[in-house]
């Protein structure tokens, strides 16, 4: 690493570069819209939550399933997020220009031909020339794969910069990068990114403020006035020759890519020839592989990993927990004193009941799902960004494949168990149409959070020692085994499309960024409140309301009593009372409601906390219900149907003709709860 | 019935240039040992995935290191152009190989 673009020299400019006389500049300063481009795996991500920090814009592409992400950088001026270099020196004062630009995170790709809708529109954006500049981020320790996309965006006579990442990981397997002649070779300025520098993201800008700039100026047809430069140098070196690949876009056809892929790799070979040295190291990568892809060791460590990530997210969150449970019912209990007070008794108590147990109620709900699944989100950012997921979907392709799934179904169903809300969000990452379908449509079948911590109490409430256990467990494996079921039988009857090639690159192993992993646990709580917090607040008070109208009469003269008897009138046959039944109905709105439903309804306790003193749930659980009908209700609960803000999720992300879809898995779980439930009853039966 | 169907077996692509690079002495990635190196020779099939495997580097003349193998029908380890791929069998076997 000889040379860097340490020796950009920032200069002010001596005009303001958005108002050139340019044809398309517009009257106002437009703020120019940059690309970041890369294969998955090269710290894309990484690199956007440096730039953007917080400022970050989530939402869809329009009429697309696709994420778009896209947030504000600003260089120099007010708000320059650090106020000194490493060096001491003000970088305010380093770089007077103010300067700031959108950064538009588009979807990872190896190549500008789309295999999935994500692709697509990463090709769609390039090709179009939605954006003003494009950032191509590469992998130092994989520059052929990584520069061949660099080549074919260049291709597209966009302004391009080169963002190198994992510098720190390619010197420690012994490649070094002679900058300055990778940048005249490719045609394009080269900057080194390390990850936490912040300087480093300054100089990154700042070259793409100046590419921006030369490339205003070329249009207006002004010389520009910093040729010198390294910009400069390297884009005339471009101009004067280098790689003078002009294969258009897009190609059809295996011979166009044979051809145009050849030429690509020919020109890499010949430019990393030239500016790469590497010595022979042996590498971490490697040493790990050895046994985590070990043909049977490789299963068992998966086992043990996921079982630490679970075991991890529970017993982390579970004290947290507790500690917003005891803040929410502090809360509700000196607003209902505080409301009864201010009231002077005038306020009738059911006006009462309903702010205090059927709205902050449901706020503490709410509030509950939050600590595990932000601690889930955490760590499954984590097994995702040290490279191990990608294992462990390889690992299992084996089996899901025999299943007609890809093994990146594997992903999405495992983030189901934080919350399924993300989780059928995160289908989105299936190349293969039928795969999302198929995935979406299981997803509801995994038991998310908070159907595990129902199911975890309810258990632990009525059986003792290793029999809760056994149950839980069985449960949970009865549930794998019924999604692969599902899985096969939607495949092969149902979603009969054909199977997506499967190919997955398996990265380098690395520590990820305690920033990512936050930000990225942040993105999915911040969606799960958004999408679903509302839902749950609205369904936990009107189903308050409906187990407590008309006011006055017992839990099974209510609204929600008589739904219940209805439920029963059509389950009692494995075991399913109108308590249950209610309960069922209040999951069906929100799965931690279920808890405190079946607490109004067996007396044990109030709505707001759900577990009452001492055993007594215990003793009434064990005096009302046998055990065959508690193993019925906790089958059907883990499957029945997806929560209202699940289902809601659903809809959105199945759009048009899909929408069928919907129903067909709907009533599958419910056949599925149903059927599973007939048969937990009839086994239960036969033990006890 | 649940994969192959529509076509990625045969393609214009293998039924142009199949013929003529003497199919008889070359095997099939999937067949390779691992441990062994090999080159590429060409790649069956058509479509978008030989499209993609092309620009993943799996071109004509390009040595690919088999890194693992998962058991007999199982998916295979690779390294091409300096990168980790898994793949499986039936891909594998689409990347009709040289050995050395």
């Amino acid at each position: 690493m000889s040379q860097t673009c340490h020796d950009v020299q920032v200069r002010q400019s001596l005009h303001d570069p958005h108002s050139g006389s340019s044809p398309g500049s517009r009257i106002e300063p437009r703020i120019p819209l940059v690309a970041l481009v890369g294969n998955p795996n090269v710290g894309k991500s990484t690199l956007f939550n440096g730039l953007t920090g917080a400022h970050q814009q989530v939402g869809n592409w329009p009429g697309k399933t696709v994420t778009r992400r896209s947030g504000l950088f600003q260089l120099g001026g007010k708000g320059a997020p650090t106020g000194r270099g490493m060096d001491g020196t003000d970088l305010a004062k380093r770089s007077p220009v103010s300067w700031q630009c959108e950064v538009l995170d588009l979807p990872g790709t190896y190549s500008l031909e789309p295999l999935s809708p994500e692709e697509a529109v990463t090709c769609q954006v390039l090709a179009d020339r939605e954006v003003d500049a494009a950032i191509v981020v590469a992998d130092a320790t994989h520059l052929e794969r990584t520069l061949y996309l660099a080549l074919q965006v260049s291709e597209l006579k966009l302004p391009v910069v080169l963002a190198l990442t994992m510098i720190d990981l390619a010197c420690s397997q012994g490649i070094s990068i002679d900058v300055a002649k990778l940048a005249t070779g490719l045609g394009m300025p080269v900057c080194l990114v390390e990850q936490g520098d912040r300087r480093s993201l300054e100089r990154l800008m700042e070259t793409v403020r100046q590419v921006l700039e030369r490339a205003d100026s070329a249009r207006g047809g002004r010389a520009s006035p910093q040729a010198e430069s390294v910009v400069g140098r390297a884009l005339d070196q471009a101009g004067a020759g280098a790689p003078a690949v002009a294969a258009p876009l897009p190609q059809e056809g295996v011979e166009e890519t044979l051809a145009a892929a050849s030429h690509r790799y020919a020109t890499l070979q010949r430019v990393l020839a030239a500016a790469v040295r590497r010595r022979n190291a042996t590498q971490v990568s490697d040493q790990i592989d050895r046994w985590a892809l070990h043909p049977w060791l490789g299963y068992f460590i998966l086992v043990v990993v996921m079982g630490t990530f679970f075991w991890l997210t529970f017993a982390a969150s579970a004290p947290l927990i507790d500690a917003l449970d005891q803040m929410v019912r502090l809360l509700t209990e000196s607003t209902r004193r505080w409301l009864a007070d201010v009231g002077g008794g005038r306020l009738p108590a059911p006006a009462i009941g309903f702010i205090t147990d059927g709205v902050l109620g449901g706020v503490g709900t709410v509030l509950s799902f939050l600590p595990l699944m932000a601690i889930f989100f955490f760590l499954f950012a984590f097994l995702q960004d040290s490279g191990y997921l990608a294992r462990a979907a390889f690992l299992l392709d084996r089996f899901l494949h025999r299943l007609g799934l890809h093994g990146r179904v594997f992903f999405v169903l495992l983030s189901g168990y934080g919350c399924n809300v993300p989780g059928v969000m995160a289908a989105r990452i299936l190349d293969n149409p039928d795969d999302r379908r198929a995935a979406i449509l299981l997803e509801p079948l995994v038991p998310c959070a908070a159907r595990l911590g129902v199911m975890t109490f309810l258990v632990g409430a009525f059986f003792r020692g290793w029999q809760a256990t056994a149950i839980l467990g069985s449960l949970l494996v009865m549930d794998v085994g019924l999604v692969a079921l599902a899985g096969l039988g939607l495949r092969r009857y149902v979603l009969r499309g054909q199977m997506t090639p499967f190919l997955l690159e398996l990265p380098d192993y690395h520590w990820p960024s305690l920033r990512t992993l936050v930000i990225a646990a942040w993105q999915e709580v911040r969606q799960f409140v958004q999408k679903a917090a509302t839902v749950i607040l609205v369904a936990t008070a009107l189903f308050w309301l409906a187990s407590h109208l008309p006011w006055g009469v017992p839990g099974d003269r209510t609204i929600a009593g008589w739904i219940g008897h209805f439920f029963a009138l059509g389950l009692g046959w494995i075991g399913i009372d109108w308590r249950l039944g209610t309960a069922l109905v209040a999951g069906a709105l929100a799965k931690e409601t279920t808890l405190s439903t079946l607490a109004i309804l067996l007396g044990t306790g109030s709505a707001a906390g759900g577990a009452p003193a001492g055993g007594s749930w215990t003793a009434v659980l064990q005096a009302t219900y046998h055990p065959a009908q508690l193993v019925a209700f906790l089958t059907v609960f883990m499957l029945y149907f997806p929560c209202l803000a699940t289902f809601r999720v659903m809809q959105t992300e199945l759009p048009g003709v899909d929408r069928r879809w919907l129903w067909v898995g709907v009533t599958t779980s419910l056949g599925l709860a149903i059927g599973a439930g007939a048969v937990a009853y009839g086994i239960g039966r036969w033990i006890w | 019935m649940l994969r192959g169907g529509r076509g990625w077996h045969r393609g214009r692509w293998a039924a142009a240039h199949g013929a003529a690079s003497g199919l008889a002495q070359e095997s099939t990635l999937a067949q390779a040992q691992a441990g062994e190196v090999v080159t590429v020779q060409e790649l069956r099939g058509g479509g978008r995935f030989v499209q993609r495997l092309l620009d993943l580097g799996f071109l004509p003349g390009t040595p690919v290191t088999v890194v693992r193998r998962f058991g007999v029908q199982g998916p295979v380890e690779v390294v091409v152009q300096g990168c980790r791929l898994g793949m499986r069998r039936a891909e594998a076997e689409r990347v009709l190989v040289k050995k050395g």
